[in-house]
Formats: structure tokens, C-alpha cells, sequence
């Protein structure tokens, strides 16, 4: 059963089709919170709740948008809330500003999810979109609500960033 | 050339570069097991919450209404049923006009229905109108329509066997229709505008005291004799658009009230 069919079969309450969607795209929007928060439980979590408003919202999904946009728009939007909750919590706050220091599991990780820890969310979400998901900048701008010339310039700042940081893991 | 972070031939190394080590930089895996979880929830969530938002429209209108509302219907109907039979039992010499109470009371039963959908909400039904995806002014836009509806049903069938027999019977029904639009419109708006219930009864005790004139001898017999059937049919129209607008008014009121 191709995508279509099943998108139109999770619209009419369908549970075995919303089932197979959420398998198709699990992983992906796992790794999406995996490599934005950089915690293993939390994007568990993140990515749980995604697919609970994903089914809350189906009925409400219009099939000129690729689904997968529609999705990381969702998930997009849940990580935007995700920090916003974490602001209003100082004490997490400092955590999260002091992420690659304190969370132990990035000790282990490569030198790019150090570097990508480094910068600020809204930059590290649009490369993560544009170079481990390939989404077009056009894409990119209609998942995360913001102008082109903003995604650009994110991206911009952060590739700046990244060469930087890995330059200096190179020395 | 300053301002320029690297040159574009650098940049798209760096951006390859980045691609790759971003893509040779692998999540921890997910067990299946977490995915099933994942979808058990997620469905589960659906059944709980979907079923009520994917309810049909009419069907959420039906089923949100209070078990007040058949008893209140059944009650109405029990009383205008009374006004048109009761005199017509005292003989025509008697001194109360059917015709006149079945017009003085038609919109009764429409103002009290409105004025316990739209004032006294049950709580119950009221969580249903939040996790339905209608808003609670549609339905409620709806079930004042419904209210009229069967207002007007109650009237007819009440004014059947109250004018039966009446030479301007035509008349008598439009006549009717007219109040029960009119007063139910006046109702409406007061309500509306004020969210009190002090204008409202003051509606209501003017309208007695005008159904008092109208039952009282022949006066409204006469008058309804002399009138003119398409003046009487434009004017339930007018009393039809008054309640339209009404209900428009009630429906941004309750959309900005909540």
C-alpha cells in the first residue's frame, strides 16, 4: 500500500494505517530530536508526543503538502514549545545553554554533534533539516515558519560556526 | 572579501562535509518495540479522542443536548396542546379566544428554550463541545434553529386545532409565526447584549400584558379580519429575517464570550 492510500485511510480513523505511517516515520523524526536535543529519553519522549498530535491532526491534512513536510512541520513546532518550556525553567535552562558540558552522553559523540550542540537551536535545526534530511531551504522555511532569507542566513551563521569548531577538533 | 565567511568553492566542501559527518553520525537505534509502543499510544489516543472530534455535525448537535430538553418539549407541547383545546371545551360563548392564546403564547417556549441552552450549560455537555471540533457557538447556532423549528411545529400543530373552524385561518397562522419570530428575536438580542436575565423577563411580562389585550374579546379576531394576507406574510418574513440576525448576533457574542 503506497503512502497515498494510507494517508487516505489514517484521515477516516483507520488505526492499522496510522500504525504503518508512524512506523514508516519514526525513525526519522527520532533522529530529528536525537540530533536537535541531543538526550535519548527526551527525544523518546518528543517523538511520542509528535505522533500523538500527528493523529489528532490528520483529519485536518491536506494532501497537496507532501506528508513528510506536514510531519516535520508538527515535530518542528514541538521542539519550538519544547525549549519554550525550557526557558520558563532556570534551572534546566542552564543545562541546556551548557549542553555539551554537562550532558554526559555527548562525551561519547562525534566531534559534529559537539559542534552542532554549540549552536543556537534555531540554526542547529536548519542544518540538521538541510544536510541530514536533504529538505530544500524552500521546505526548510515552511517547516519552521520562517522566511527563506532567515533560513539562509541561519544557515549561513551556523556553516561559519561548524567550520570553526571543526577546524578546531582537527588540531 | 572580508565580509565573506568562505569562498562558495570552500562552501560547498564545508557543506558536504557537514552533510557527511552528519549522516555518518548515526542516532542510537530504535527498538521496535518502541515503535510499537509509540503506535499503541498514538492510537489509543485516536480512539479516546478522534471518535468525538470526527463525530458528524448534526449528530454532536442531537447528542449534546440535555435530558432537560425532551421533558422541556414534552411540557411545552403539553401546554400549548391545553391553551387550543381547553376553551374550545368551554363552547363559543366563551369569553378567551383560542386563537389569541396560541398566538400570545407561541414564542414562549422558543424564549425559555433559548434561555436555558444559552444561560445554564451542563458540564458534561460541555466537555463534549470542547473535544468536538465544532465550536460551541455553531452548535449552539444550530440548536436555537432546532428550538425555532420545533417551536413552530408546536405552533402548527397547536393552531390546528385552535383555528380549526376559523374563517381566516391563514391569518391566524401568520399572525403566530410573527410573535413567535419577533419575540424570539427581541429575546435573543436582549440576551446577547446584556447576558442578564432581567431584560429578558421584562420581555416576557410585556408580552403577557399584550396577550391579555390580544385574548380579551374580539378585538384580535377583528383585527386579524381586517388585515391583509400578504402584509401579514411579508411581515412573518421580516420577524423570520429578525430572528436570523438574532441568532447571527448570539452566535459572535457566544464565539467572543466563550
Amino acid at each position: 500500500m503506497d503512502e497515498r492510500e494510507l494517508l487516505d485511510k489514517a484521515k477516516q480513523g483507520d488505526g492499522m494505517a496510522m500504525e504503518a505511517l508512524i512506523n514508516a516515520y519514526y525513525s526519522r523524526v527520532f533522529a530529528f530530536f536525537y540530533k536537535n536535543t541531543g538526550d535519548h529519553h527526551q527525544s523518546k519522549d518528543l517523538t511520542q508526543e509528535t505522533f500523538i498530535k500527528m493523529v489528532g491532526g490528520i483529519s485536518g491534512y491536506r494532501p497537496q503538502k507532501p506528508f513528510k513536510n506536514w510531519l516535520f512541520t508538527i515535530a518542528s513546532n514541538h521542539l519550538k514549545n519544547y525549549y519554550r518550556s525550557l526557558s520558563r525553567l532556570p534551572e534546566r535552562l542552564e543545562l541546556t545553554e551548557g549542553y555539551a558540558a554537562t550532558n554526559p552522553e555527548l562525551d561519547a559523540k562525534s566531534d559534529i554533534a559537539a559542534a552542532l550542540s554549540h549552536l543556537p537551536p534555531a540554526q542547529r535545526q536548519a542544518v540538521i533539516l538541510r544536510y541530514y534530511f536533504d529538505f530544500p531551504i524552500k521546505d526548510i522555511a515552511k517547516i519552521t515558519g520562517a522566511r527563506e532569507s532567515t533560513v539562509k542566513a541561519r544557515l549561513r551563521y551556523a556553516l561559519e560556526k561548524l567550520r570553526k569548531e571543526l577546524t578546531m577538533y582537527d588540531e | 572579501m572580508m565580509n565573506r565567511p568562505y569562498r562558495s568553492a570552500d562552501r560547498t566542501g564545508l557543506e558536504r562535509t557537514i552533510a557527511q559527518a552528519l549522516k555518518t553520525d548515526c542516532p542510537p537505534p530504535v527498538p521496535q518495540s518502541e515503535i510499537d509502543a509509540a503506535c499503541k499510544s498514538a492510537t489509543a489516543h485516536y480512539r479516546e479522542k478522534q471518535r468525538i472530534f470526527d463525530a458528524g455535525f448534526w449528530r454532536v448537535v442531537f447528542y449534546c443536548r440535555s435530558a432537560w430538553s425532551l421533558l422541556f418539549w414534552i411540557v411545552c407541547a403539553f401546554l400549548l396542546g391545553s391553551c387550543a383545546v381547553m376553551p374550545l371545551l368551554f363552547g363559543p360563548d366563551g369569553r378567551v379566544e383560542p386563537a389569541g392564546i396560541v398566538t400570545a403564547i407561541s414564542p414562549v417556549p422558543v424564549i425559555t428554550f433559548a434561555l436555558r441552552e444559552l444561560r445554564r450549560r451542563d458540564g458534561s455537555l460541555a466537555d463534549i463541545e470542547r473535544t468536538c471540533k465544532y465550536t460551541p457557538d455553531r452548535i449552539y447556532f444550530a440548536r436555537l434553529w432546532l428550538g425555532m423549528l420545533l417551536n413552530a411545529g408546536l405552533v402548527a400543530v397547536a393552531g390546528a386545532v385552535a383555528f380549526s373552524g376559523h374563517e381566516h385561518i391563514a391569518r391566524l397562522y401568520l399572525c403566530s409565526f410573527s410573535a413567535m419570530f419577533f419575540v424570539g428575536a427581541a429575546a435573543l438580542l436582549l440576551l446577547s447584549l446584556t447576558r442578564s436575565i432581567l431584560p429578558l423577563s421584562i420581555v416576557l411580562s410585556a408580552w403577557v400584558v399584550c396577550s391579555v389585550w390580544l385574548m380579551s374579546g374580539t378585538k384580535f379576531s377583528d383585527m386579524i379580519a381586517r388585515s391583509n394576507v400578504p402584509f401579514l406574510a411579508a411581515f412573518t418574513l421580516l420577524g423570520a429575517g429578525a430572528f436570523a440576525a438574532a441568532t447571527i448576533l448570539t452566535r459572535k457574542k457566544l464565539r467572543q464570550t466563550g
